[in-house]
């Protein structure tokens, strides 16, 4: 590493003075539509957060006792915490930020969250990356300043106009520079999720995965807001472009024998089914059920793995030894006897709430299936554990869990993603398959029990929709989680392409797939 | 650790295990929140006394009067002694020869398609993963993503439907168990079909990705530098250190001709294993999904214990872990 020393020996108050100013004047400024959007989808999410918390009260409240009502209730007071959250992380994260330069310091102000401040003294190193000068005429692309220092990485985005030699101007009077090659150094070693994902993103399958989850996503949305707004009195109702999914479109200028395995039309988009439901709208309440039982299960059973596969890595000996042995004993079963004994001791959940029935199940699994990942993360855990920067900062006395929180957590980000895509995708397929079996209710709109209703019906091969559009669903989502986590996979470490780390989780899979 | 020493540790902790399994699922159903007896009972017409005196006949002649532990060693007294796994709730039948029947089922379809299956994805992985890259190659991945991302449920409907509307006759609604399985062998082609690409996909994958880890260490590239022709390369050296991972895929999903895959044998009416413990569990049948449990985890648990003796003796490298899917 060549290090190089520029420094000045004389100071001239005046001069510092100057160039302070003619600093201020370039740096502060923002792109104002950047702001604007930000600012906007900002507030919105608190807006929302808003709507959510009164809905939920309301529903609380009411004087209807029905069951899905007190859950749709808490239901949407989750949801408030959880916008109020991200509204929070928009702007933190990406909400423009004023760079106030003072004498001996900096100041980063941000619209909402906290501000900053940062001594010159600890700055390393200060890059200016322009932007493109093909699209520099729009009014989003701005110049980004990064300021490494000595235990973080700054990335102020929305500056309007930057100049190396402003800055350059203003530090080279008063501190010692070090050359660019230890500093980025720093910013390579800080920024491994960065280039993750600027990896990622090279990856066509990848990001075709990418585009189905999300859009499936929407339709979950779609699905929660329609399933809040709907009223429940038996009159048939149009919320959102959804049709109420449980009633029968017989009585509406339909005879019976029209009403009921109608092939899909301008008003029945995908259909109907054999006794006149609009397939469409149950599609997509069944995805906004899916995702809910997908999502609380996929991150009950990955906090179950990270806390047994962090602990037994940092615990050697007896606690480990335990957890070892325990998860031998977990994969000796065959995965599916799990999964029909927890449906077999849930029955009786299955009309009292929608979807907690399966709910429970996941919940039960999630306490039996850890091992297979909680194996993975040991293992990398403990090959990092053995590296020299973490002896390094071992040596300079952090504790456990301060070594866990800013060297291994970042690090096994993309394993922990591909776990928990596996576990959402071992989850769907398990839900249509339990759902297929007859495990579902009425009360859940589960996409395996819609696809054995198109069997109720004798003729099932002339009316093919009944059959086509869930499996459809169904393949579509899997196919995307697939092309995702393979994506994530290979590319999380070129290493990692194929190797051993990966296997156990594979050949565990495999038996899983059996459903 | 010796051989002889490592076959007597391994045979310990297969019973270990076992014992371990049905003392779970015991402790499960015991500790519920609801008693199944009182849904047994749920249509039964009378005052609140003569209904007291039917729950307590009912679960005197279940077997429920005893306390859980003295019905966890019965089960086992009555297994080793007698060889039986008790009798249904739902039909009175002896257990162990309903699971006979169900596997019998199961072993037609699946063992079959295991048979198929395991060599085929070993020679297609071989050839993909020498030919890296190539268009073969390319193509197969892609198949497997396919065909992994789509259950088998669905795959078995739509073979199915395509079946009905060109004739082929090989579908039926569903299997008569009174009927002697072998006497309609032409129903079990499509099952057998689907389960053989379904399976080739997954070993394929596996078997591929270890071939090429092997393909990428240093005595491979020392073997290609001393000139060996490439065939012999893949033959001779990295195939030998590739055999451990072939019996670990092999024996991982080897159960899966005993219990067979639920899915499939719904959707083409197989009265197979799986669909037994479905059954059983929409029946609150206890004694069947209980015995099905250790049926089940002692299958798994031999082949496992079978294939860690293997790869003790022919990889000296393993020779230190105990367990075959252990990590490192």
């Amino acid at each position: 590493m060549s290090s190089e020393k520029i420094s000045v020996a004389s100071i001239d108050e005046k001069q510092i003075e100057q160039s302070e100013i003619s600093i201020k004047e370039h740096i502060h400024f923002k792109s104002k539509l950047y702001l604007w959007l930000i600012t906007t989808v900002g507030l919105s999410f608190y807006g929302y957060a808003g709507f959510f918390l009164i809905y939920g009260v309301a529903l609380l409240l009411s004087p209807v006792h029905r069951v899905p009502f007190r859950n749709l209730a808490i239901a949407s007071i989750i949801a408030t915490f959880i916008t109020i959250y991200i509204a929070r992380k928009i702007i933190i994260k990406f909400g423009a930020e004023d760079l106030h330069i003072h004498k001996n310091y900096l100041i980063l102000y941000n619209r909402f969250g906290r501000s900053r401040r940062i001594d010159k003294d600890d700055i390393l190193y200060i890059k200016i990356e322009k932007p493109n000068p093909m699209l520099e005429f729009l009014p989003l692309t701005s110049p980004k300043v990064i300021i490494v220092t000595y235990n973080q990485v700054l990335t102020i985005k929305s500056v309007k106009y930057a100049y190396k030699d402003d800055f350059l101007n203003y530090f080279e009077k008063e501190r010692v520079f070090y050359t660019d090659d230890f500093a980025l150094y720093f910013h390579r070693a800080q920024n491994s999720f960065a280039r993750f994902i600027l990896r990622f993103t090279q990856d066509t399958a990848g990001v075709i995965g990418l585009i189905i989850i999300i859009v499936f996503s929407f339709l979950a949305i779609w699905g929660a807001f329609a399933m809040m707004i709907s009223s429940t009195s038996p009159v048939y109702t149009h919320t959102l472009f959804l049709r109420n999914p449980e009633f029968l479109s017989y009585g509406l200028g339909y005879t019976w024998s029209e009403s009921v395995l109608r092939p899909p039309d301008r008003n029945f988009w995908f259909g109907t089914d054999f006794v006149g439901r609009d397939i469409f709208s149950r599609l997509i309440f069944g995805t906004t059920f899916t995702f809910m039982i997908a999502i609380t299960g996929s991150f009950l059973s990955i906090t179950f793995i990270l806390f047994f596969g962090l602990t037994s890595a940092f615990n050697e000996g007896l606690w480990d030894n335990f957890i070892m042995r325990v998860s031998d004993a977990l994969l000796s079963f065959p995965p599916f006897v799990f999964l029909i004994i927890f449906s077999a001791i849930s029955i009786p959940l299955r009309a009292a709430i929608p979807g907690g029935f399966f709910l429970a199940v996941y919940a039960g699994m999630s306490v039996v299936t850890w091992p297979a990942g909680a194996r993975i993360i040991r293992s990398n855990v403990k090959e990092l554990l053995e590296s020299e920067y973490i002896l390094a900062s071992k040596q300079l006395g952090a504790s456990k869990l301060k070594i866990m929180k800013d060297h291994i957590l970042p690090q096994i980000i993309p394993t922990t993603l591909v776990i928990l895509t596996y576990q959402i995708t071992d989850i769907i397929l398990g839900t249509t398959l339990l759902g297929y079996i007859g495990f579902g209710s009425e009360s859940t709109l589960i996409w395996g029990s819609d696809l054995s209703h198109s069997l109720f019906d004798l003729e099932f091969v002339k009316s093919w929709w009944t059959v086509f559009f869930p499996s459809l669903f169904i393949f579509l989502l899997v196919f995307g989680l697939t092309l995702f986590s393979d994506s994530v996979r290979d590319n999380m470490d070129p290493k990692m392409q194929g190797s051993k780390n990966s296997l156990p989780y594979e050949v565990r899979r495999e038996m899983e797939a059996m459903l | 650790m010796r051989i002889g020493e490592f076959i007597v540790y391994r045979i310990w902790a297969l019973i270990m295990q076992l014992l371990g399994a049905v003392a779970l699922i015991f402790a499960l159903v015991e500790y519920l929140p609801y008693d199944p007896t009182l849904l047994f009972l749920f249509t039964f017409r009378g005052n609140d006394e003569e209904r007291t005196i039917a729950l307590k006949k009912l679960r005197h002649d279940l077997g429920l009067d005893v306390p859980v532990f003295q019905r966890y060693i019965n089960f086992f007294v009555a297994l080793f002694t007698e060889g039986s796994l008790g009798t249904s709730w739902s039909t009175g039948a002896e257990i162990s020869d309903m699971f006979i029947r169900a596997m019998t089922y199961s072993f037609i379809t699946f063992g079959v398609a295991f048979l198929i299956y395991t060599p085929l994805a070993l020679v297609l992985g071989i050839i993909a993963a020498s030919h890296k890259d190539s268009i073969f190659d390319y193509m197969m991945r892609v198949l497997t993503t396919l065909v992994y991302s789509v259950p088998p449920i669905i795959l078995g409907l739509w073979v199915i439907i395509y079946s009905i509307e060109s004739k082929w006759e090989l579908a039926p609604l569903s299997f008569d168990a009174r009927v002697d399985p072998f006497s309609d062998l032409k129903y079990f082609f499509l099952p057998i079909l689907i389960t053989v690409l379904i399976y080739t996909g997954f070993q394929f994958r596996l078997i591929r990705i270890h071939i090429l880890d092997v393909l990428r260490s240093n005595y491979i590239r020392t073997a290609r530098a001393k000139g060996l022709p490439e065939r012999k390369v893949i033959m001779k050296h990295a195939l030998r250190n590739t055999l451990p991972h072939f019996f670990t895929t092999i024996a991982v999903t080897f159960p899966i001709a005993f219990s067979g895959v639920v899915g499939l044998e719904i959707v083409f009416g197989i009265p197979g294993a799986g669909v037994l413990m479905v059954n059983s569990a929409l029946a609150f049948d206890w004694p069947v999904l209980i015995a099905g449990t250790a049926v089940f985890t002692t299958i798994n648990a031999i082949v496992l214990a079978i294939n860690d003796v293997i790869i003790y003796v022919i990889s000296p490298k393993q020779r230190n872990s105990v367990f075959a899917n252990k990590v490192r």
